[in-house]
Formats: C-alpha cells, structure tokens, sequence
C-alpha cells in the first residue's frame, strides 16, 4: 500500500509524510522528509507521527486528532532532528480524504532555518542600527516628505524636553508645536522650516537658539530610497557648550597675541610648544628658538639653580609658581622677570601643559631701589625724609612705650628763612640749607635724627632725652646757627625758632608730637623768634584755628568778603561828625563773623595782609570818593600794616588810588602803627614825607602802647595822635590813665597834632576828655562802625542832626 | 445533584448579585474560582466576554432577584437592539476591564521593580531590611498580582524583549504563578517568591563585565560567573533567609538531567520549588536576554525549552508550566493562517493551541476590537508567533491598549510613505 503513496510524493521538494488517520502512524515519507529529519532511507513509515513531534502544539495537535477536534495545522514550529537538533519548520497538516472509506493526513513540512536565520540576522542588523542611532552624539528626527514624523531617538527628545505625554501618543502636531515653543525666534525658525519642507532635495545647516539658552545646530539631509527623496533626516546637535567653548578659545588666543606678559606653554613633558609675540620682544629668543626646550633649559643660570629647583618642585606640587628670578637675554643681558607658572591638566587631573607668563622687572627693579632711596631721604640735604622720620619715630614710641622711656622732638624752623631765598635766590637758599644741615648734625649725637620736613623746617628727634636734655640740644642748636654764615663772600646770620615736645607728656602718637612741637615753635615765632620754647597745652588750639583762618581770608579775598564799616569820628569843638575810620569786618560761612584782632595778626604773619591792606585801602579811598561829591567834606581814617607800609610800592599805589577816584588827597587820614615808624627811620621818613606831600594826613595810632620815641613825633610829618583804648577805658576813675590822656594831649598840642581817642563809651569819658581838651573822640557813646549804608543813612546828606543828638 | 444545578441564565440576563456557577476549567475564564456572586460590572463584563450561551446560577445563593429564563419581555427588548451592536457593546465593555485590569497589573509591577532596585541597594550595608523589603514584596505580589494571573502574563509576554524587563521580578511573577498552578501550600508560596526574587543576588559581587554576559566562552570567565551562585548563598545566609529559600538559590542553575552547575545534581535531589526556578530561569533568560536582539518569544521559548531541552526539565512541572501558559502564552502576538494578525488574551488549557485572541481588523474601532476563541473556529489557526517588533506599530498599539513610547527607533511602525526595503522599514 505504500509504494505508490511514496512515488507520489518521492520527488516533492517540501518534506512530505503520509499519516494513517486511526494509529497515526506514518504510511509513506518522501526522501526530503528522511533527509530533514536525519533518519536512514525508509525508515520513517510505521513510525507514530506523535513520537515524532517534539514541540508542544504538535503534540497537542495530533491529541486533538485523536480526540477528532481537529483536523489540520499550519503554522511554523520546531522539529528535532534524529540528532537532537531542533530545526525550524513551517509544517502543514491537512486532512486528504481519497474516498469515502479512505483518508490520510498529509504532513507537508519546509525547512525554515535559513529563512529564521535571515530573520535572525536582520534583526539583529535592525537592533545594531536602532542602537547605533540611540548612541549617536546626535538627537535624531526623521520624517516623510509631508513632514510627518517617522520616528526619533531619545536624545532628540532630550535635546527638546519633549514631555511625556508627547512620547506615549503620536501627535505629530503636538511634537511641532512644542518644538516652535521652545524657539527663541519662532517664526523665523518656521519660515525656515517651511521653506526645508518646500524643497525635498535641500540640504540646509541652521543654528537654532532655545529659549531654555540652548543652540542647537540642526544639519538636515534627505533622506533616499533608490535614488529619490522618501524623506527627511534631521539631525539636532547641542552646541552651546562648543560655542562657549569657541569664543573662549578665540579670546584666549587674542589674548595670548596681544598679551603685553612674555608666554610660553608647554607639553605635558615640559617642553615648550609655543611662545607669543611678547615673548621674543622681552627675551629676544623667537619662538623656533624655544620650541622643545625645557622650562629649566630656559631659566637656568648658575646664579638661580636653586630657586629653579624650588619652582619646579613648587610647580608640581601646588599646580602654580608666582616669583621673581634673574635671567638672560640672548645676548646675554641680564633682566629680572616676574614669573607665574601654571600647571594645566585635563579632567582626568593629568598635566597637558604648563603655561608660563613672565614680565621684565628689571627697570621696576631700579626704579624701586631708587624710589626706596629717595623716599626716605631729602634729596637736598641727605637727611632722612618726613617719611623715614615717621618710621623712626613710631620706632622711638615703640621703644619708649616699651621700657616707660621717654624722648623729645624738636620742630625747628628758620627765621626769615623766605627773604634768604626772595634776596639771593634759591640756589642760595639751597645751599644754607645744606650748611644748616651741617650744624644740625654737629648738634646731635649719633643715636638722635635730624630730618628736614620741606622748606626751612627741620625735626630733631632726641633719643631718650627729657626736656632738660632737650632744651640743652636746643640750645646748642640756637647757638651754632647764630654763628655767622659766611657764602660766597656775603655774610649773615640765621636765626630759627624751635619748638619741644616730649613724649610721653606731650603725646603719645607720632601725629600729636609733631603738631605740638610745630605750635610750640610757632608760639615762637609770634613771640619775637630766635628761641625755643616747650609744648603747652592751649597753644594747640590756636595753631589749628591759625591755619583755617589762613586758608579761609585768602578765600575771602578771592571773593571779595571783607566789608568794611566805618565808625564815626566826632570834634568835640564843633560837635560834629566830621570823618570816619574805616574798620575792616569779616563774615566767614563756616567760621561766623571773624573779629579782625583775631584775623589779622595771622594775615600780617603770613604775609596776607599786603594784599587785605590795599584791598582796604582802596575800597575805603573809592568809599571816600563817593561820599565826598557834593560840597561834602568827610575824612576817611585808613589803617595800615607795617607790612604793607614797607612795600616799596607803597605811596605809589596811594597815589594811583586817589587819582583814579579823582579825591581830595585831605579826606584821608592813614592811621600807623608805632612799629612802621621804628624800623629802618631813614626809609620810613622818606616814605612819610612823600605821602605828606600828596596832601594825605596821617596819624599815629595806638598811641602810647608800643616803643615811642619823641624824637620821630618831631621829625616825621605828623598830623595826629589818637590815644590808645586801654588808656581811655578806665577813665575818669584810674589817675593814672588821667594823667597820661593828659600827657598825651598836652605833649601833642605842644607838638601842634591834634589829639583824638578812641574807645570813648561814657558820657564821663567823654566829659573828662572834653575837659582836658581833647580834640576828638570816637567810640559806642557816639556810634559804632556801621556799614557805609547805614552811615550814610545817619551822618550824611544833612542827617547831622542824629549825631548831634547822640553826641550831646 | 441540587435543584440549583437545573438555573440557568443567558449572558445578558446576568446582573449584579447573582451567584453563578462556570462549568468550566478554571483556566479557561478570568475568574480566581469558578463559583462566586457577581460583585462588580467588570465581572458581569467578563462573564458575558465568556462566550456562553447560557450560564448556571443558584437562587437561593443569589442576593438579588433573578429574571426567569422563560420571561419573554426581556429577552424580546434584548433581540430588538441588535445582536451586533450588543456584541460590540459587549466588547468595549471587555476591552475596557482588560485595559484597566492590565493598567493596575503595570503598575504593581512597576512598583514591585523600584521595590527590588530598593532591595538591591540596601543588600550588602542592611541584609535584615533586604530580607523585610523582600518578604513584604512577596506578600504584596500573593495578594496582589497574582489575582490577576492571566494578565500578569499577558502583562509578562508583551513586555519580552524590552528594555525595561527586570529579570528577577519576572522570575518572581511567573515562579508563583506556576506555584500556584501545581497547588503549593501558603509557606512554600512565600519561600518560593523569596527565593525567586533572591536567586540572582550573588551577580552583584561579579565584576560588571560578567554580569551580563549570556555566552561565555572562556573557561575561567564561566567559573567566575557561575560563582554568582555560591555568593547568592552567602548572601542569603547573611539576610538569615530561610533554609528551603537558600536552598532554591543554591539549586536555581541545576538542572533535571544533571547538566545544570555548580553541584550537576539531578532532579530527584532538586526540591520542588528549585524545579521551579530552574525552569523559570531559563524561560525569562530566553525571553530577556541582556542583548535584546537575542530575545525570543515566549511562545518559542517555551517551544525550546520543551523541544530542545526537555530533559532539564523536570516533567511534571514542566507540562503544569505549559498548561499554564499555553502554547501561545497571553500577550502573545500571533499571525493567524488567515494571515492577520492577533493577540492572544487568554489560555484554553484543554486545547493549549486553540486560546482566545483579539483580533486586528481596522474596520472594526480599537476600543470594540473582536475576540475570537480559536476553539471554535476549526478553520483559523495560529501560524506564527512574532515578536511585538515585528509588527507595524499602530496594529501593536491596536491589539494592546497598554501606554507605551512611541516614536522611538524602537519599534517598527507603519510602512506608509516608505519603499519596501526591510532593513529600513523596520529601523523606522
């Protein structure tokens, strides 16, 4: 029954066996099928097909035949070979029915292997590209040519922070306008993006900038199929970092070219790689001569082998050198540079290289060594410096408040130093000073220190003296400085003023000492000069106030806020105002109103009061113009300094002064002081005789308190005396002041100058002096100085009858 | 037999509070038994997804009141809403309670995965709260996940070859599945989930080179990669985990015919629950590969394990094993002989390549997707199983309403608008 089954299906290709319906068991089996199951020619009929199943379905399969729920299978399934290896298989079963009586199972089967093999293979390929593309450094989108999404990787996803939501649903609309979201410039981005799609063949680069500060650069490809466009490939690259890092690069190399420190950078082995334009200007090696040197190779020389040796060791320890070493120049010159190494190392904390910046110091050097010099010294003199004195006095405190010793500064300024250099010029001066310098020193011991502060000033600092040792240094120093100088064939002598302050008395701070010292000096100075005196407490007060006032008249000056009030002169003969004094007054912003005993003794001592003197006597002479058009006849009293009398100019600009105001020289009266007439008798004749000539009166003023002398009341063109304040004050009950108003009135009218007194505030004062025949008077009992706009009000213009009244 | 025996309702007539009875293998419906009160619409869904014709109930255990057969109104307003848009109802309703069921399924799995990661981490510096964490997530999966077995691996099958598979978890899952399959008592239960969810712990002493490593060709490297299991031991005794537990960590690489390592022991000297692992091991190391593109589906692996390999199997359990799963286990994604394509949701156990499968046909709404039980239709069969890749995306997403990513390189998709080259169709 067999034999023609067999022929029937000998020569299939597909496996074929022929199943008996009620045993199962195999009838007939084809050579493929004795071949695919790898069992010997003919010997597979008779088997049980169900033995021959080895995988579950077909098991279950030929149970369900049996049980007649089925009759046919095809699907693909497992085979064991007689060998034990399982082969894949696509095995059909159907159900032959030959006739009525007679039907068979038809088991078909086909080797698959090679198709699962294929299979295999290709997904394996497949998961090979899908990982290839999941590990690019690229975020991935690829659509058709609608613009439809096919798909993208997770690092597009990333890239773009797409949600979730937008991953677990298509929504290809959803995706684009999230993206469109995260634009910075979205419709440009879409303009873009549109025109891309409009072109299937464009190939396009864009740097596209998220709102989250992101740039991505976005490179897009079509993508082909046999050689036409199917689609886009997008890919997305974040590049923020790259650009950071690129605008870095480019400024560093800016800055490595036009960099003014001298570099060179090194490979991980130390060897220099390059070296920038600065470089060669500093050391005169190029850059060909540096490359593969060494750091040591470049910097050692026999005097820095050992700083050499600690910067590397340095270098390598802490990752950076910063120091100062000597080194040569091609040409072998020596410059001392300033070096920072910098060790520079990867993120796996290896050196890659060492950069090195270095600057030539050798002119800084110099400059510092001579700066050093001549910061503590005094160019002129040699002598330490304001500077150096500091230091060796707050040395000298450190010591003193150390051991509760004690020591003493002497402030030292020459007197008239300024008219030295004003005669003989300032090399001359230049040259006293050094010879000072010289006595100075001759002065000191060897521990103590003489330090010239500028100009004429000097500071001695006594070591461990008190102010018995000090005042003998003073002394000595008065002394030496006395002697006669003798330069260039002139002779003359100099004379200083020095002041004493001692520590720990006189303060304990560098500052307090020297600004004692200097006051006490000053005292000095106001009291005669060519002296010493020692620190008091009060004198300090003074000196501050001295300096802001200085400052504030010259201030004052400059804008014009001196005023000037005049104080009525009253004849006591005609019982009328018949003049005033011009008074200068001051109102300071800061200072308030400033009374002018305070003020000018400081401008005559700093020389101010040249300049405050004419401005007042100008004003005062145009005041007097003014008042006296007319038919008016008010004399105009003016006060002059010794000072401003002693200009050379002096008359001249008087002169000048009355004609620009085109006055009558008789309204003004020049009140002098005792001490203009004294100095220098011949001089001052001349001047008073030439001012007597011009017509102007003068009077002497203060009389009585300086160091009169008779004689020159005789001799100088005199037309009044007024008598000082302190004398009229206590009239009528101090005799004494009695008899010497009377003196003075009788010693004047017997010289023939009328006598005036000042200060007049009582009725009695103005009695006695009446009766004594004093000539006139001014003072409070008739009127204080007022300015020119009240005077005017009151005495000018027929307003007599108010003064008559006061003074009656 | 009881008078109870003789009630029967049609599947339209079933509501809430009715007590029924299923003749049928327990494997063949959803339900943890086979007699119970209708409690929830999701019962009722699933009851009437069943497919009968007419099912047995009990009046006097029933709560609420049961409509005769014989009334005729209902039936008659039944007829006139027509068969097949009942059916469809029917069908949505189905799909839906599958949706939610897989949905809770996910996330216990989900949970059970962070667990586990949990567990790892604190293995070596806390072995006692390893040990807690693991019983307490035993006992999470008895209570839970294990109700729902047929989507548990439903849930398993279709998350072959995925990148987010956790080995251990799966072997845990399916070991007491099958556990439950072969009747184990409680206690055993829980060793056997302890020592699934343990059996792989010593790989963390391996040098990481190793530990992914499927094919090992080096002699040595073999050795060291099987001392993972002499480690899992010390572990285990450091976590003071239970003899028969250890035991199953111990035994979990032997296998039946004494081929397995490290003591080549045979099957008579494996206890019952190391044949367990032994067998699961080797499935989910055939379905999960650490190289993805190795995966298989279960059905092959099944397939294999049964074919190529049956002598390390131990027989007994290994046919509760097929039993239980099926030929085509729930999840599958099968070709049917009529070529389209289906999944299949649920395991006929008398007729293992005769289950129920969902069917794509794009005429028909996802969410009415039709079910069809092989059983009944002698002409369509499964011819193939694939690998949920191989399929065009958007029937995958059909045939499976589970959340997953789409987009990504990942998984095949439509092959609209794209020329017929394989290789590129399937990276897109």
């Amino acid at each position: 029954m067999t034999q023609p089954w067999e022929a029937l299906i000998e020569g299939m290709l597909e496996a074929v066996l022929l199943v008996e319906p009620v045993q199962l068991t195999v009838v007939a089996a084809n050579r493929a099928a004795h071949k695919l199951l790898g069992v010997p020619s003919h010997s597979l009929p008779g088997r049980s097909v169900i033995d021959l199943a080895a995988a579950p379905e077909d098991m279950f399969f030929w149970e369900d035949v049996a049980a007649g729920l089925s009759n046919n299978i095809y699907s693909e399934t497992l085979l064991r070979r007689e060998d034990g290896q399982a082969i894949h298989v696509m095995r059909r079963v159907t159900l032959a029915r030959l006739d009525i009586s007679t039907s068979m199972y038809v088991v078909a089967i086909r080797d698959h292997t090679d198709q699962r093999q294929v299979e295999t293979e290709l997904e394996k390929l497949i998961s090979e590209l899908r990982a290839t593309l999941e590990s690019t450094a690229d975020g991935i989108l690829v659509t058709d040519l609608d613009g439809s999404i096919r798909s993208y990787n997770h690092l597009f996803a990333k890239l773009w922070g797409l949600p979730e939501e937008l991953l677990t649903s298509r929504n290809d609309a959803a995706v684009y306008a999230w993206m469109d979201n995260c634009m910075v410039d979205a419709s440009h981005y879409n303009e873009r993006l549109a025109a891309i799609r409009r072109s299937p063949l464009m190939e396009a680069n864009d740097v596209l900038v998220l709102h989250s500060g992101k740039v991505l650069e976005r490179v897009t490809l079509p993508q082909y199929a046999r050689g036409r466009p199917i689609g886009r490939v997008y890919s997305f690259r974040d590049i923020s970092q790259k650009l950071l890092d690129q605008a870095r690069l480019q400024l560093a190399s800016k800055v490595f070219e036009a960099s003014t420190d001298a570099i060179f950078i090194t490979d991980e082995e130390q060897r220099i790689i390059t070296t920038n334009p600065s470089f060669e200007r500093l050391t005169q090696f190029s850059e060909v001569d540096m490359l593969g040197l060494s750091i040591s190779d470049f910097f050692l020389d026999h005097s820095n082998a050992d700083i050499l040796k600690r910067m590397l060791d340095e270098l390598a320890l802490d990752g950076f050198w910063e120091g100062e070493l000597w080194n040569r120049r091609k040409d072998g010159h020596a410059y001392l540079c300033m070096i920072s190494l910098v060790r520079v190392q990867n993120e796996e904390g290896q050196t890659i290289h060492t950069i090195g910046f270095f600057k030539d110091r050798t002119e800084n050097y110099n400059a510092k060594q001579k700066i050093e010099e001549l910061a503590f010294t005094d160019a002129l003199t040699g002598l330490p410096n304001r500077m150096l004195l500091e230091e060796r006095i707050s040395q000298s405190i450190t010591h003193a408040s150390r051991d509760h010793g004690q020591f003493a500064l002497l402030f030292l300024d020459l007197d008239n130093f300024k008219q030295i250099n004003d005669s003989l010029g300032h090399p001359f001066g230049d040259r006293v000073l050094v010879e000072v310098t010289d006595r100075l020193k001759k002065c000191l011991r060897q521990v103590d220190t003489a330090a010239r502060l500028g100009g004429d000033e000097f500071v001695l600092l006594l070591h461990q003296a008190d102010a018995g040792g000090a005042e003998i240094c003073a002394r000595r120093v008065l002394a030496d400085l006395s002697a006669p100088f003798n330069l260039d064939g002139i002779e003359f002598t100099v004379t200083c003023s020095i002041g004493i302050a001692l520590y720990p008395d006189d303060g304990t701070q560098m500052q307090d000492l020297i600004k004692n010292a200097d006051s006490a000096m000053y005292y000095v100075k106001e009291r005669g000069r060519s002296d010493f005196r020692f620190y008091q407490r009060k004198m300090n007060i003074g000196l501050l106030s001295r300096m802001k006032i200085d400052h504030a008249m010259r201030q004052a000056l400059e804008h014009q806020e001196f005023r000037l009030h005049f104080q009525p002169l009253f004849c006591l003969d005609t019982h009328e105002i018949f003049g005033a004094e011009a008074l200068i007054r001051w109102h300071d912003k800061e200072l308030g109103e400033i009374s002018p005993a305070k003020f000018i003794p400081i401008a005559e001592e700093t020389g101010l009061i040249i300049a405050i003197g004419n401005w007042v006597m100008q004003t005062a002479i145009a005041q007097a113009a003014a008042w006296n058009k007319n038919g008016q006849q008010i004399l105009i009293s003016i006060n002059v300094s010794a000072l401003q009398f002693q200009q050379a100019n002096f008359v001249e600009s008087l002169s000048n002064a009355l004609c620009d105001a085109h006055l009558d020289p008789s309204c003004i009266e020049l009140e002098l002081t005792e001490s203009i007439l004294i100095r220098d008798a011949q001089e001052t004749l001349k001047k008073l005789d030439a001012i007597a000539r011009l017509g102007v009166k003068m009077a002497i003023d203060d009389f009585g308190t300086g160091y009169s002398s008779l004689s020159y009341l005789k001799r100088f063109p005199i037309n009044k005396l007024k008598i000082d304040r302190s004398f009229v004050m206590n009239l009528p009950k101090d005799e004494s002041d009695i008899a010497i108003v009377t003196a003075i009135i009788s010693l004047a009218h017997a010289l023939k100058l009328q006598v005036i007194a000042e200060g007049v505030e009582t009725q009695e004062q103005k009695d006695l002096l009446s009766s004594l025949h004093c000539d006139q008077i001014q003072g409070y009992l008739i009127a204080k100085a007022m300015d020119p706009h009240e005077f005017e009000a009151s005495f000018l213009n027929g307003n007599q009858e108010r003064a008559q009244s006061l003074a009656s | 037999m009881t008078e109870a025996q003789t009630h029967y309702l049609e599947p339209s007539q079933l509501r809430i509070g009715l007590y029924i009875y299923l003749d049928m293998g327990w494997m063949d419906h959803p339900f943890p038994v086979s007699s119970f009160e209708i409690r929830t619409e999701e019962q009722l869904y699933k009851l009437r997804s069943l497919g009968l014709s007419k099912i047995r109930y009990s009046p006097e255990k029933s709560q609420a009141e049961s409509k005769p057969v014989a009334a005729p109104k209902p039936v008659v307003v039944e007829i006139t809403e027509s068969s097949e848009a009942r059916a469809a109802k029917q069908r949505k309703a189905l799909l839906a309670s599958q949706q939610a069921s897989l949905m809770v399924c996910e996330r216990q799995f989900g949970q059970a995965t962070q667990d586990f990661k949990h567990l790892s981490e604190v293995v070596h510096a806390q072995p006692k709260v390893a040990q807690e964490t693991a019983v307490k997530l035993v006992q999470g999966m008895l209570d839970g996940i294990l109700q729902e077995e047929e989507t548990a691996i439903r849930l398993l099958a279709e998350k072959a070859g995925e990148k987010t598979a956790l080995h251990s978890v799966n072997v845990t899952i399916i070991s007491l599945l099958l556990g439950k399959a072969l009747d184990l008592p409680k206690d055993d239960m829980l060793e056997l989930g302890i020592g699934a969810l343990l059996h792989d712990v010593g790989k963390m002493e391996l040098p990481d080179r190793l530990r992914w490593l499927d094919d090992l060709s080096n002699m040595a490297e073999r050795q060291l990669y099987q001392s993972h299991v002499a480690h899992g031991v010390n572990m285990a005794r450091k976590m003071h985990l239970s003899p028969s537990a250890t035991l199953l960590i111990a035994q979990h690489h032997e296998f039946a015919d004494g081929s397995g390592y490290p003591s080549q022991i045979s099957g008579d000297k494996m206890t019952s629950l190391s044949r367990i692992i032994s067998l699961v091991n080797r499935f989910d190391n055939l379905c999960n590969p650490s190289n993805v593109a190795m995966a298989v589906t279960p059905h092959e692996a099944l397939s294999q394990l049964f074919t190529k390999n049956k002598s390390q199997s131990d027989t007994h359990t290994l046919t509760a094993f097929i039993k239980m799963m099926g030929i085509y286990p729930p999840g599958s994604v099968v070709q049917l002989s009529d070529e389209r394509y289906a999944m299949v949701v649920s395991v006929n156990s008398a007729r293992p390549i005769k289950p129920r499968v969902i069917i794509h046909d794009p005429q028909v709404p996802i969410d009415e997707a039709i079910i069809i039980n092989l059983e009944h239709e002698s002409e369509i069969g499964i011819r193939r199983s694939l690998k949920p890749i191989q399929l065009p995306k958007a029937v995958y997403d059909y045939l499976s309403p589970r959340k997953r990513l789409c987009y990504f390189f990942e998984r095949a998709s439509d092959m609209h608008g794209i020329d017929s080259n394989p290789q590129l169709a399937a990276v897109r």
